[in-house]
């Protein structure tokens, strides 16, 4: 190159920022990948109340250690009491390290759970908002189980009683692998996630689905297994527990609806289980277990438990005691002793055997354990489904739910929504109180499924029994319309 | 060979400047002192020592990205322009060098230089990182019959991602090198300084100048024209800036070897055009 014309080298950068443009085209759409950008309202305004260093260093490249700084802050918050300052701090952090998963599940946690009233009950229209900040943190790490189970698990299952998205999101967790959080190398995601499946897919009344599960989990039990032997050492407990709950299911679907097919592959389980360094309890209830399928087998007699009527009885009454105060008192014929004696699951159990052998003074005459939910919220409340996470609620909304123990096949509880006001601020001209029993657990124990099903199949009610709510199942419910002034 | 002598001779030089060891002396201590760093938050389950290494690569990456940021302006500013103060480009001119050859050799030696400062402050904090990871375990929920319990196991040692998180910081700042070696042709060291920078921060903000230059935005038409242009000419920094993904590996990005192989070519030809540009100044300007 010489000292004569420019002309060659304009051509030359002519040529190179022709090329700069195609690179660019190039790298655009795998920066939007990996940075998605996201709008959020009220962005500015949130960090303009950071402090101006804090402001200057996330700028300067430092974004992930003030999300650091100020995750540790929330901590202190969280040990103080501050729960409402913890709430915008997640709101910072997720913004600034998009990637931090325990923040997303931390933040959603403290939504649902820690805004609670005089009464420890939690303010369930903070709910929505912790679902939108999960779904957040699952657009922005899609590739990894630990959100959805989260969701599923914690919120769905645990908060919002809603077993079938429950499911949803567990089954998706189940898809995806877990990963080191130093080098991003794929690692087993944790065992429970397979099991916790299995569980939800029995929950909801899928039970090819879950004998299917139960397989897997314990495939991948298996594999684990192998893969610490390698190391030298090996934990065969989990084999143990996706074989007894298969088992049991087995037994149940037996006990229930008298599917002698299963029973049969369910004894089989238990006394493999026994052959296994099992206690002696297990050994004796695999004997019993098998001779009570060879007596029904030859007398051709399956049992059917949950497909014999049951009469729930169910009462319940609501009442104003003083303004915002309630009494919800009611009954329900969940579950006689009388009811276990003949049952079939007594040859694992022993219940009513054990009972009756007790002094008539001592004699339980109901199994307790069931719950009975209540809600009572706005006449037009709908749960929001909010598309961006936002923890500004709207506060003239009025929302509550819980549930009663029932004992003694009686159920009472007294509501007191007066002490918070900014709680339960009741502005609406007419509210809805709805009182349910569904046959699911939680509110069903195993041992109340054993007579009524795992959709309550032998429930039957003069007046409340409800087949529309959820379809497939038999619930109980009672609705209620309230004017402002049966509230106030 | 010309070249490479005054590339040479401008690496030796710059490396003997006491503001760039200064900068680099301190980068390093403060990343060594990063080990220390630790965040155990009670409430959290997770958190732990995967987390505390999250963060001392965070800090390792933004502390690197300063100072091969200071060290690039403040080493470009003057490369040039001093050997026209001390007047030994005199010198340099009168023997058989083309004009070209000066300025490619500087622009080699600055890279160079850069490469020596970023190569070494890589080395530190990537063995950090793995000092940081050596022994460290992360909380992992399990269950042991059927009672939840939360065990810990190891994490792994090295991250691949750290070594592309140094080569972006690399050409992030050749790129910024690039621009302001060309601006010292025509300006002033002090104007070069403030106006690197003003073109380091339109840089970082390419984003929002994309925004302002969208079909959505509600802009006259001139001052769409006019982001857009602002969009295309200056360098485009914010490609960049990748540290989030970079420091969460277990969200799954695949692409990452990919895209660092992209904005290097960006950065690569982005200089070659300013140094294209820096030659036919040079070649018509009084010194």
């Amino acid at each position: 190159m010489g000292e004569g014309s420019s002309k060659p080298l304009w051509v030359l950068v002519v040529l190179l920022l022709i090329a700069i443009g195609l690179v660019q085209q190039i790298a655009d759409p795998i920066q939007l990948k990996l940075v998605p950008p996201e709008k959020h309202e009220g962005r500015g305004e949130l960090m303009a109340q950071l402090p101006g260093q804090f402001i200057v260093a996330s700028l300067a490249g430092f974004k992930e250690v003030i999300a650091g700084a100020l995750w540790v802050r929330a901590d202190t918050f969280f040990h103080e009491g501050k729960y409402e300052a913890i709430i915008p701090i997640v709101r910072l952090v997720t913004w600034l390290d998009p990637h931090n998963i325990d923040v997303y599940t931390t933040g959603a946690w403290h939504l649902d759970y820690n805004f609670v009233d005089s009464n420890q009950m939690s303010d369930k229209r903070y709910i929505p908002s912790a679902i939108a900040l999960l779904e957040e943190g699952i657009r922005k790490n899609p590739g990894i189980w630990d959100l959805y189970f989260e969701l599923g698990w914690t919120h769905y299952n645990k908060k919002v009683l809603d077993y079938e998205k429950a499911l949803e999101c567990i089954e998706k967790a189940c898809k995806l692998p877990g990963r080191d959080p130093n080098t991003g190398k794929k690692v087993p995601r944790p065992d429970y996630t397979d099991r916790m499946l299995a569980h939800q897919y029995e929950k909801v009344g899928r039970f090819d689905d879950a004998i299917r599960q139960w397989g897997v989990a314990r495939r991948r039990a298996e594999e684990a297994i192998a893969r610490e032997r390698s190391k030298g050492y090996g934990d065969e407990t989990t084999l143990d527990v996706c074989d007894r709950n298969l088992a049991l299911l087995y037994l149940r679907l037996a006990y229930r609806y008298g599917n002698m097919e299963a029973y049969r592959k369910g004894v089989e389980l238990m006394e493999r289980l026994a052959r296994r360094n099992a206690p002696p309890e297990l050994v004796e209830a695999a004997k019993a277990t098998r001779a009570d399928y060879e007596r029904r087998k030859a007398a051709n007699d399956p049992p059917r438990d949950a497909l014999k009527p049951l009469d729930a009885g169910f009462e319940v009454t609501w009442k104003k005691i003083a303004p915002k105060v309630f009494i919800l008192k009611g009954k329900i014929n969940l579950v006689p002793v009388s009811e276990y004696k003949d049952l079939a699951s007594e040859v694992l159990t022993h219940f009513y055997r054990d009972n009756q052998k007790l002094p008539p003074d001592q004699r339980k005459l109901w199994r307790d354990g069931c719950r009975v939910r209540w809600m009572i919220c706005d006449y037009d409340y709908k749960m929001p489904q909010l598309k961006t996470f936002s923890y500004k609620i709207d506060k003239t909304k009025t929302v509550a739910w819980d549930s009663a123990y029932v004992s003694g096949g009686t159920f009472s509880d007294r509501i007191d929504l007066s002490q918070d006001p900014e709680f339960y601020p009741f502005k609406a001209d007419k509210y809805r109180v709805v009182i349910t029993f569904v046959p699911q657990q939680s509110d069903a124990p195993d041992y109340v499924q054993d007579r009524i099903g795992w959709k309550g199949e032998a429930l039957r009610d003069k007046r409340y029994l409800d087949l529309r709510t959820q379809p497939g199942f038999r619930l109980l419910r009672k609705e209620f319309v309230l004017t402002r002034k049966d509230v106030m | 060979m010309i070249i490479w002598s005054i590339a040479k001779t401008t690496i030796g030089d710059a490396l003997r400047k006491k503001v760039l060891q200064i900068f680099l002396v301190v980068a390093i201590g403060l990343i060594i002192i990063s080990l220390s760093f630790s965040q155990t938050l009670s409430f959290s389950s997770r958190a732990g020592s995967s987390t505390d290494i999250m963060l001392v690569k965070s800090f390792g990456l933004g502390l690197m990205a300063v100072a091969a940021w200071l060290i690039s302006l403040v080493m470009g500013v003057s490369l040039i322009p001093q050997e026209i103060e001390r007047r030994t480009i005199y010198t340099i001119l009168s023997k058989p060098v083309k004009r070209y050859e000066f300025i490619v050799g500087k622009f080699l030696g600055a890279f160079l230089t850069l490469a020596i400062n970023v190569a070494v402050m890589g080395v530190v904090f990537i063995a950090v990182c793995v000092f940081k990871a050596w022994g460290a375990e992360q909380p992992l929920a399990r269950e042991e019959s059927g009672i939840p319990v939360v065990g810990m196991q190891q994490v792994g040692l090295w991250d691949w991602n750290m070594v592309w998180g140094v080569i972006m910081i690399y050409f992030q700042f050749l790129l910024l090198s690039s621009v302001v070696l060309f601006l010292s042709v025509v300006l002033t060291p002090t104007v070069n300084f403030f106006m690197g920078l003003g073109v380091y921060i339109v840089g970082v903000m390419a984003p929002l100048t994309e925004t302002l230059a969208s079909p959505d935005a509600k802009l006259h038409v001139v001052l769409k024209t006019f982001y857009k242009v602002l969009h295309i000419i200056v360098p485009n920094f914010d490609k960049f800036n990748i540290t989030n993904p970079l420091l969460h590996p277990e969200t799954q990005v695949k692409s990452i070897p990919m895209y660092t192989g992209i904005v290097t070519l960006y950065a690569i030809l982005y200089a070659l055009v300013m140094m294209l540009l820096a030659v036919i100044v040079f070649r018509r300007k009084e010194v």
